[in-house]
Order: C-alpha cells, then structure tokens, then sequence
C-alpha cells in the first residue's frame, strides 16, 4: 500500500512518538491551581483530607430495595465539621460486605489505608506490633474541646470501655465507643399459637420448646454454621458462652489460682497470654471433661436448627425468623432497627431476658446463668492508622475523633444506626430499646474465657470452625475433634510463645 | 481425507544487501519502539516485577508488614506434608478436568449447531442469546446460584419438594459428597460464554468450499461435522482448553463465595488456599510458595497443551 505523498510513514511514526512522549509528560505534570477570586486564592492552604472506613456507621442513601432507613448521621457530622474546619476535607470509604480483613491487610501493606479504620478490639493484641496504628495514649490524655469541661478525651468514655483498646504493651491503640449485645428474638404469636406460654428459663424447657415448635412443623431456632460467615459468628457466640458455664469450677485454677469474677468489664478475663500459658500446661485443652461437654450440648441443640443448619447461608438466618418459618433467632443487637422496621415481620416479637440456663439437670457441669453474649466494642471501633502520621494529617485526624465522640455526637450516630448503646459516661438521649442488651451485660457479665476468634492464632481459629462444623453436621467423631484441636491448640500456643516470649 | 496444503505467496519486498546488528535494526525503527515503550514499562511494573517478587518472597518468612527472613526452601518443604493443600490439589484436578471436558462439549456443540442454522436472523439471535449473559457480573451468578441451593429457602429444593421428591432434597452445598460437584453443576447448561463465540469464529472461518466438497463426496452432516468441521477448528479447540485450565487453576472466587473451601475443606482449591494464607494469616511467604507451584503448573500444563494439541491443515487466504 502507498501512503500518500506530503506524509512518509517515518515521518507519521516521529510525529506520533513525539506526541505521545508529549501527551505521557502532560499526565504527569501536576496540575496548576486555578485562576479565581478573592476567597478561592485565600484557600491556597492545603486542605488535609481524612479519610475514615466508618462500617457500619457509613452513610449512604437509602435504596429501592433497603427495608429500613440506612444510616445518614454521619453526614450530618460531615457537614457540621467541614462547615468549622474548612481546611479539613472528609471522605467516607464505601462499606465493605466482605472480605474486610483482606481489604485491611492489602491497604496497610499497600501504604494506602485510610486514617480512620474500623478495628475489632480482640484482634489488637495480633496486630498492634506491625506498626499499623498509632498510640494515642497521649492524645487521650488532652483534653475534648468539643465537650465542656472536659480535662482528658478518656474521661468522657466508661472506664472499660476506652481501656478495652489496650494491646498487650499498655498502650491504646483504638477508640472504642459503644456496647454490643446479642439476644434470641422470638415469635411471640408462633408462641402463643403452639400453645407456649412462658418464655423458658432453663435449657431443659428450652429444649420442651423446640419440641413443640417442631412438632408443629417450624423451625425451632434459626442459627447457620455454614464456612461462609456462619460458623463463625454462631460458633464464636455458642462456645464463648457454654464454655464459661462448664469451666467455671475450673476459672481460678487457669488465673495462677485467682477467682476470675463475671464483669462487663474487658480485661478482666482471662486474656490470650494465661490461655497459651493454661495450653502450655495442660491446664486448659481439647481433651477435658469440661471442653467435650461443651461439644455435646452443641450437638444436642443443632437437632433443632434449620436443616443442612451448616451449608445455610448467614444471611437467611434472619430470613426464616423473619418470614414465620422458624420460631427463634439469635440475632446481635445491630437488628434491632431492622427488625423494628422490617415490613417481612408482620407478627408480635420479643427478646429473652436471657438464654435458658443449663442446670444440672442438663449437664453434671450446669448450674451458672449464661454470661451474655455481648460486650464492649461494636460499631464504634476504630483506629487511627500510621498513614495519618506519615501523610501529616494525624492532628486533623485526632480532632475529627473528638468530635464525633463527643457524647452529644456520639449517641446521635449510634441512635441513627440503631444497634449498640453508648459507651460514654453521659447517656443523655441514648436509645432506650437498646437498655435490654446493656442490661444483660451488666447484670450477667460477659465471658471469662478469652474467645477463640483472638485467644491463638488466626490459622488456628479456621481450623477449629471447620472441625466444629464437621462435628456438628456429624462427619468426625466426638473424641476425633477434640484431638484434632487439642493438636491444633497446642501448635498454635507453641508458636505465640516464641513470637511473644514475654508471655511466658 | 486430502491434506491441504495452499502456498502463501511471499510479498514484494527487497532484500537487505548486508546484515546489520541488532541496535542498529532497533535504531532503525525507533519510533515504533518509543511507541510500545510505555506498555512494556506497565507490564513490566503490574505484570513482571509481582510476579517475580512472588517467587522472591516464597524463599522467605514474611508476613508482609514487620518479619522478613530468608527460610530457604522451607515453604516448599512444609507444601509437601500440608495435608490442606493435597486435597485441595485433588479438587483442583477434579474441577479442572470436569471444566475441560465441558468446555470441548456443550460450546462447541451450541457453536456448531448455530452455525448449521440457514436463516441468518436466527443465528445472529442465538449468537446474542449466549453472549448477552457474559454481560453479568460472575458475583450476581453466583449469589443466585447460592440461593438456589439454599437448603431452607432455595429454588432447587422448594422444586424437588413440589414434585413431590422431597428425599431428593440436600444441602447441597454442605453435602461432604456432593459439595463440589454441585460447584461443578454451576454455569449448566454452559453453552453461554466466551468458548461459544471463539467456537463459532472458528466454524465462520471455514471456506464454504470445502464444506460443498465434503456435501458432494457424500458425507452425513456427523461425518462432516467429525471429518472435516472439528479437524478445522482444532486451534480454536486448543485456545479454549488453554483459557479453561489457566482459569481453572487461578480462580477461587467461586468456591470462595459458593462454600468458602467447606463443607470442611471439601472444596478447598490451591488459590483459595493461597489467598487464606496470604490474606488471613499473613504468611505471604507461604502464599508466594503456593503461587509459584502453581504458575509451574500452568506452565507445564500449557506446554503440553501446545505441544500436542496440533492442527493436522494449515491454510491461509489465496
């Protein structure tokens, strides 16, 4: 083919090259402030941008499909904030349904993390040496200017729970805001239907319950043990609370000899350095009376979940309660609002005061009340990451957390999400709905036991969960799981020993 | 069957009168080289430079934030006696065979039969009837095929019960048996995707001559699809076979949705199992070991693939 005269197929290539070279270097060259006003070259300062991963306090508008209002507060906040800080620009990241912790780990190795993340407390003591967030003891200890009077940050939180942000080095790393609870929310007109009149205060009427309820053709209880989300929401919850009851004989013999009292307070139970010592020892293990007892009561219950209870998506475990198929759900406090608002729910509804207790009758290890399944840290988690620090926008940073810890703030976020009540020392306007999981927790206390989830290592948990799950839908063997995991156990106790010797 | 062979005539270009090196053939087509210097420079930074970090890093403990040591050959060592890791290779093997043998079956099977379609609305309607569903994003398949299999609430057991075959219902993807050939059930009847296209190029790309020949020689439209149709498209056969192990071995997304490697680790796969150590226990190390397995894997694979799988016509435009 003949190009045409006036352009030389060498002359179109230089040309192009150099266009293009000229285009990459134009990309590159960093863009020149506009031209404008008064006002807008007086702004010449450069804005510090926050950025915050906010969960489940993070705005968006409500959707076609959403059955409940989604949470907006935070744009109020936004908008209040920026309008006295205008050298200050905030920026939501959009919520994550999944794969959270791997989105967390790829921006903290990446360097591009936000400055505000959401942290689960219990995994601070895993984490808190790779540098990744920033110890603001000595911020907690200036004073609030967004609350009057106030002469440290940490004297607006309840003691426990700001303390509840404390890594194995003393310091805190995050600011724990807020309380989470758990409860089984029951069909009241199933109930009354079945002809059950009383809510059942011990496990064996909780199992007469489930009787009648299946014998009328419902689901007793809707829980899913299913690897995707399930298990280890259900299997975290389940053991923390039935393993409390069965060691409680056992608590001081795993605290060096110390009573290891019930409180609502974290720290004060046996947190992961006693448990690898207890492993290390043979005081605590896979093996005991106590631990296969726990096993067996789970196993005697799951006859009462959904069926294939195990390859049940999470999600549908709200959806059988709340469509009428199954007669209870135990559900954490985060679904009050929807559960509040849901148009699925068109029957009367209550909450258990507490878990049916396991007495003696039900197990030679019965006899306390379950703690509550619930405690400090639930939405209202979250740490300052180390980018703030190196990007320069810390000090912004720590004052937007002030801001919206305040307690005027704070509850103003929490009533707009609807699941978890304050944790400051001033409660003024909190939601009242909420006082029945607070009220569990103060007055039963929370687990003693460190819980699976944080007490070794993240390998070890994945493992328990997939052998739990293989005990429950009955593919291995009682004695074969707790040998398994008592392997499993001591691997792992073995291994947080020689990353962190002062445990010893 | 007659072998074709059909020259290719050479175009009129003159022949250099002495050789030159290789700088002074890359100075003489600089431009063109300045012009594919920014891709290379991408590549080499997303596409190189990861991959053989990867493979630096399989040699170490590291767990990508503050531990870094040089472990030598360990990882590869503790790889042999993971018990996770055989089974999830034996799934793998499993899937991968299963998504080969699919995929030389129904596209080419859909592909062909809308190539015989004589009404040309027709075949261009079908042609866009399978390709319309690649268009979804692969998440909202899988979210309703997990619905689907829902034990409680899903369509596949609600139908089995409403025919009254209610014995038949499972949870189908907690069932220890059946969870990953209900991974492999997943995309039925497979006929909608990129293989049917790539197959239907192929068949286009027959001339009609030899197709009349064949006709004319008496051949039955099977001796003809077997004879002549399949022995013509055998690149288009190989380029799928190569996509469906390549993808078959690095993809995990569907398992991690579907079961999340359970029931137990019944449908554990290597990428799934490289992702959890990478990402959950932070043994990148160990993640950069798996990885590097199975990027030998894939290549030897390939290898095979290309060395074996041979078109016995080559023909090229007259």
């Amino acid at each position: 083919m003949k190009y045409q005269k006036g352009l030389s197929r060498r002359e179109f290539l230089k040309v192009a090259s150099v266009t293009s070279v000229g285009l990459a270097l134009a990309a590159c060259a960093a863009p020149t402030a506009p031209a404008g006003s008064g006002e807008a070259a007086g702004a010449t300062a450069e804005r510090k941008v926050v950025r915050m991963y906010a969960q489940g306090l993070t705005p968006r508008a409500r959707l076609e499909t959403d059955r409940w209002d989604p949470p907006q507060a935070m744009l109020e906040m936004e908008k209040a904030y920026e309008e006295a800080h205008p050298d200050v620009d905030l920026e939501f990241i959009e919520d994550l349904p999944q794969g959270y912790d791997e989105w967390l780990v790829t921006q903290m190795s990446g360097g591009t993390a936000p400055e505000i993340v959401w942290y689960q407390r219990g995994f601070i003591a895993r984490d808190y040496e790779k540098g990744w967030f920033v110890n603001l003891d000595p911020y907690l200890d200036q004073p609030n200017s967004y609350i009057e009077g106030n002469q440290k940050w940490k004297d607006a939180f309840q003691g426990p729970v700001i303390a509840s942000g404390t890594a194995p080095d003393g310091h805190i790393y995050m600011i724990t805001g807020d309380l989470v609870g758990t409860g089984v929310f029951y069909n009241k007109t199933m109930f009354d239907a079945a002809g059950i009149t009383k809510v059942p205060e011990t496990w064996t009427e909780f199992e007469e319950v489930q009787k009648v309820l299946k014998d009328a053709g419902h689901i007793p209880v809707s829980i899913s043990m299913d690897l995707a989300g399930g298990v280890q929401l259900y299997g975290s919850w389940s053991t923390r609370i039935i393993q409390d009851v069965m060691y409680d004989h056992k608590m001081a013999d795993l605290n060096d000899g110390k009573p290891v009292d019930r409180t609502w307070k974290p720290g004060e139970n046996l947190p992961p350095q006693k448990m690898v010592r207890a492993i290390r020892d043979g005081k605590y293990s896979a093996e005991d009376a106590e631990w296969k007892e726990m096993l067996n009561i789970l196993k005697g219950w799951s006859v009462h979940w959904p069926d294939g209870f195990w390859a049940t998506p999470p999600d549908d475990v709200y959806r059988l309660w709340a469509e009428g198929k199954a007669g209870m759900a135990w559900l954490g406090s985060w679904m009050n609002k929807p559960v509040r608002n849901d148009p699925l729910v068109e029957f009367e509804w209550g909450i258990f005061p507490k878990i049916p207790t396991i007495t003696e009758e039900s197990s030679p290890f019965g006899g306390l009340d379950f703690p509550a399944m619930a405690g400090v840290g639930g939405v209202f988690q979250y740490a300052l990451t180390s980018e703030s620090e190196a990007r320069g926008t810390l000090d912004a940073t720590v004052d937007w957390m002030r801001f919206i810890t305040a307690p005027k703030n704070l509850i103003t976020l929490l009533n707009d999400h609807g699941g978890f009540a304050p944790g400051t020392v001033d409660t003024t306007g909190a939601d009242p709905s909420l006082a029945v999981y607070t009220d569990m927790l103060v007055n039963l206390g929370a687990e003693r036991i460190e819980p699976f989830d944080s007490m070794l290592s993240r390998e070890f948990v994945d493992t328990m969960w997939n052998n739990l799950q293989q005990f429950l839908a009955g593919q291995i063997e009682l004695d074969a799981m707790a040998q398994t995991t008592q392997a499993d156990m001591k691997a792992a106790a073995e291994q947080l020993l020689s990353e962190h010797p002062d445990w010893a | 069957m007659a072998e074709l062979t059909i020259e290719r005539k050479t175009p009129n270009v003159a022949t250099p009168t002495k050789s030159r090196s290789l700088w002074q053939r890359t100075l003489r087509y600089k431009e063109s080289y300045l012009l594919i210097l920014p891709t290379f420079v991408l590549i080499l930074i997303f596409n190189y430079y990861p991959a053989l970090s990867a493979l630096y890093h399989s040699f170490f403990e590291w767990n990508g934030a503050n531990v870094n040591k040089f472990t030598g050959l360990t990882n590869f060592i503790t790889m042999t006696q993971d018990a996770i890791l055989w089974q999830s290779f034996g799934n793998l093997l499993k899937l991968t065979v299963v998504a080969v043998a699919i995929s030389l079956t129904f596209p080419l099977g859909a592909a062909a039969l809308i190539f015989h379609l004589r009404d040309l609305k027709f075949a261009y309607f079908y042609r866009v009837l399978f390709v319309v569903p690649i268009v979804v994003p692969s998440l909202v398949v899988l979210m309703i095929w997990r619905f689907i299999y829902s034990p409680n609430l899903g369509l596949l057991n609600e139908i089995l019960k409403a025919i009254s075959l209610e014995t038949w219902t499972r949870p189908w993807l907690g069932d220890f048996n059946l969870a990953l050939y209900a991974i492999m059930f997943i995309g039925f009847p497979w006929v909608a995707g990129i293989g049917t296209l790539i197959y239907l190029a192929g068949f286009q790309g027959i001339p009609a001559e030899l197709l009349d020949s064949a006709a004319i020689d008496g051949a039955n439209t099977w001796q003809r699809f077997l004879s002549v149709e399949l022995p013509l498209v055998l690149s288009q056969i190989k380029l799928v076979v190569i996509l469906t192990i390549i993808a078959s071995i690095q993809s995990f997304g569907t398992i991690l949705v579907m079961t999340n490697g359970g029931p137990g680790t019944n449908t554990m796969v290597p990428g799934l199992f490289l992702y959890r150590n990478a990402m959950q226990y932070n043994k990148m190390g160990y993640a950069c070991a798996i990885g590097t397995v199975l990027f030998a894997v894939t290549l030897v694979l390939t290898y095979l693939n290309t060395r074996y799988l041979k078109s016995s016509v080559e023909f090229s435009g007259a």
